[in-house]
Formats: C-alpha cells, sequence, structure tokens
C-alpha cells in the first residue's frame, strides 16, 4: 500500500525549523508548543497556540476579570486577571500565533511586567511564533517542544540534542533512520483493560538524527467507541509519520 | 576639657564619609536601574500602545469622526472578500478608505477610494493583510485589527464606532 505524504514546515518557539512529513489521510493538524527561559532573577514558561487558542481565558477562565490590551507592532499585549485576583497571564497575540505565560497570583506591578516584556523577542510568522530571548547569553532557553494534535492522535517533538537522556534504556526498532520504542502508558485499570491488545495502550517513540518525537493515539471515550477506521490511521502515522529539526 | 583626639576625628570622619559613600552608590545604581529599562534601551517594548500617525490622505474629513483604513494586498483573497464586505453597508460619519502599496493595485479593488502610497503602506504593515486600521481625526491610529475570512467586520465597526477607544475592543 502506498502513503501520500505530504510535507509541511513549522517554526519552533526557539527558532528551529521543523519538516514534518504526514499522510495526507490524516488531515491537517493543530500545532502548539512549549518553551521555557531562565536566568538571573528570571524564570517562566511560555505556551504557544495557533490564533484562538486563548479565546476561552476572558469567558470561561477568568469570567468577570480584567482585560487590558496593548497595541504593539505586529501583535497585541493582553493581561489577563481574575477577578479575585488569584490568577493572571500575559498573552502575545500575533495575527497567526499567540504566547502565553502564567503569573499564578495578581498581576506584577508594571516594571515587572515590563522586564518580562524586554526580556523576550516574539516574532509571529504563519509557520510558527518564535520567542527568543533579546539577550541570549543572559537567558537560557530550554524544554521547547512542538506539539501536533491531528484527529485521534497527538505527536510531541522536541530537538534530539536536548532529549537524549529522556529515552529508553533499552534498545529500540530500527526502521529507516529512525529508532522507534513502544512503551506502555500508565493507564487506570479500567482504561487499560479496556485498551489492551489496540496501539492505544502504547506511546511509540521515534529518535531519529535530528529529532525525537512521540506518537499517542487518541480512543474517542466512552465503552466500546474504538473506531474500525482505526486500524489506517495508526497504520499510517506509524509508517508515514517523519519529523526532523534544523536548529 | 573635652577635646577630642586627632586619631578618633579622622576616624569618625573617614567613617562619616564612607557611609555617605555607600548611599550614593545605592542611589546611584537604582536610578542606574531604571534607566537601564526605560531611557537606555529605546527597543524596549513597554506595556503601553504603540503610536503611529498616518499621512493626511488617510485621516477622517470634514465632520467624519474617524476613518476606516483597510490596508490591503492585491493578491489575497480575504482582502477582496473584506473590502467587498465594508461595502455591503453604509457607514454614517466614517470614511471608508483602502490602502495598497502600489497604484496598479488600487485598480484591483472597486466601490470605494483605495489610496496607493509605498511608504505608508511599509509603516503600517505589520506582517498580515488584510488589517483594518480605526484613525482619529487627528492622524493618530486608535486601534487596529486583524482581519480573517471569519471576521464579522459590520459588527467590529459596530464596536469601534462606540467606544471609540483601542483598550474597549
Amino acid at each position: 500500500m502506498t502513503i501520500t505524504l505530504s510535507r509541511l514546515t513549522r517554526a519552533a518557539a526557539d527558532g528551529a525549523r521543523l519538516t514534518i512529513e504526514v499522510p495526507q489521510s490524516v488531515g491537517t493538524l493543530h500545532w502548539s508548543g512549549l518553551t521555557k527561559l531562565a536566568g538571573p532573577g528570571f524564570a517562566r514558561a511560555f505556551t504557544l497556540t495557533q490564533r484562538g487558542g486563548n479565546k476561552a481565558l476572558p469567558t470561561h477562565v477568568f469570567p468577570g476579570g480584567r482585560v487590558e490590551t496593548f497595541r504593539r507592532q505586529g501583535y497585541d499585549l493582553t493581561l489577563y486577571e481574575a477577578a479575585d485576583r488569584s490568577d493572571s497571564c500575559l498573552v502575545w497575540v500575533g495575527p497567526y500565533n499567540e504566547a502565553k505565560t502564567w503569573f499564578n497570583g495578581p498581576a506584577p506591578r508594571r516594571s515587572v511586567l515590563n522586564t518580562v516584556l524586554a526580556a523576550v523577542d516574539f516574532a509571529d510568522g504563519p509557520d510558527g511564533a518564535v520567542l527568543r530571548a533579546r539577550r541570549p547569553s543572559v537567558l537560557h532557553q530550554f524544554a521547547t517542544t512542538v506539539i501536533g494534535a491531528g484527529d485521534g492522535f497527538q505527536v510531541i517533538a522536541t530537538d534530539a540534542r536536548a532529549t537524549r537522556e529522556a529515552l529508553p534504556d533499552w534498545q529500540g526498532a530500527t526502521r529507516g533512520d529512525s529508532e522507534v520504542w513502544r512503551v506502555a502508558l500508565d493507564l487506570d485499570p479500567d482504561e487499560k483493560q479496556r485498551l489492551a491488545g489496540t496501539p492505544y495502550e502504547w506511546k511509540y517513540t521515534f529518535a531519529n538524527a535530528s529529532a525525537v518525537y512521540t506518537v499517542h493515539f487518541i480512543p474517542e471515550p466512552g465503552p466500546g467507541a474504538l473506531r474500525a477506521a482505526d486500524g489506517t490511521l495508526v497504520d499510517d502515522v506509524l509508517s508515514g509519520l517523519r519529523v526532523t529539526w534544523a536548529a | 576639657m573635652g577635646s577630642v583626639s586627632l586619631p578618633l576625628a579622622l576616624t569618625l570622619l573617614s567613617l562619616l564619609i564612607s557611609l555617605f559613600t555607600l548611599v550614593a552608590v545605592g542611589a546611584v545604581y537604582s536610578r542606574l536601574r531604571v534607566l537601564e529599562q526605560t531611557a537606555l534601551n529605546p527597543a524596549a517594548v513597554r506595556l503601553a500602545d504603540e503610536q503611529k500617525t498616518v499621512v493626511p490622505e488617510l485621516r477622517p474629513q470634514d465632520g467624519e469622526v474617524a476613518s476606516v483604513v483597510l490596508l490591503m494586498d492585491s493578491t489575497c483573497a480575504i482582502c477582496h472578500q473584506a473590502w467587498a464586505m465594508l461595502h455591503e453597508t453604509s457607514w454614517p460619519g466614517l470614511r471608508i478608505i483602502g490602502l495598497v502599496a502600489e497604484a496598479h493595485m488600487a485598480s484591483a479593488f472597486s466601490g470605494g477610494p483605495v489610496h496607493a502610497d509605498a511608504d505608508q503602506w511599509a509603516e503600517l504593515y505589520e506582517g498580515y493583510a488584510p488589517c483594518l486600521y480605526a484613525v482619529a481625526p487627528s492622524g493618530t491610529v486608535i486601534a487596529r485589527r486583524f482581519v480573517y475570512g471569519d471576521t464579522d467586520l459590520p459588527e467590529l465597526l459596530t464596536t469601534l464606532l462606540s467606544s471609540r477607544s483601542s483598550h474597549a475592543l
């Protein structure tokens, strides 16, 4: 059986370029990402989503809370704060993508917010937003992850150089230029019994020269709802998906 | 009687000077920190709206409360769709005007005035088209919205008109 592959590129938050080959049968993927920046007096995690990924914030996360928007060149800065000031977050809203950081408390003072803003550089583009330290010699960027969500599966990709230690200890199977491991998911007993013998009980970790990516398949909730068509989805994804990471 | 020995006087004096130096260094340091975050770093992103003004051709004319500038690219499909949607309803008190980079692109958009100005286009362009700007009579940009295929432009203009401030949008 031949699989038609479509090739797309995506930018990671640290500016790396990902090339993703994905079977055309799986449809479009929704992208999100993570990155962290740390240095003297600064430690912050950022989550990236596609446009509209944070639209639930003013209505469902912080209903009745404070929203402040500032217009900047190429993006908006939106500060959300809960009505009881128990939590707050700052969102960079570009035309294509958004980046968000949580404060886990009341919105910080202006000077603190300015320090956060002055420390990072946000550049949006159709292939993904890049959020980097303005002065890389001071702030260390790490844990940059790109997550693609398709209908029924998810792929989490990282830079191979940063993820070497997180790979399984045992030797995996060789497939082309990559090594593949199948690792059991930590499921609760009922779920484990329901998914026994299906691809849903595993996660599949692929490692090639530049990227490490993990694929897992998401079953429909409820009993007896494992789709018949999933067999081809699993085969297509596992044999066709390929990620390369160019820093 | 009551006289202080010379070594003691010198010691007290030097203690005073060193205390003063300590305070002065602290004061200079705090001023420097403030300067680093503001004047010394003009590129620093601050929590404020970025001020932009447009050329007189794009400003509202007599009696109009604001002008709505749609920055467009002749090749994008959403630009044509947005331009058509803006002209489906009449907007009393608003000046609807298109902005393109090259004069030959203006002919691709019919139904309303389109201004071609490469410099102004480059100054306003933020990496995405179409983009909608609300301009006050003074020429200051008071709101900016990226326009997508699913954006409800009439509703957006109504909100803009009712608030006429960038923060409420």
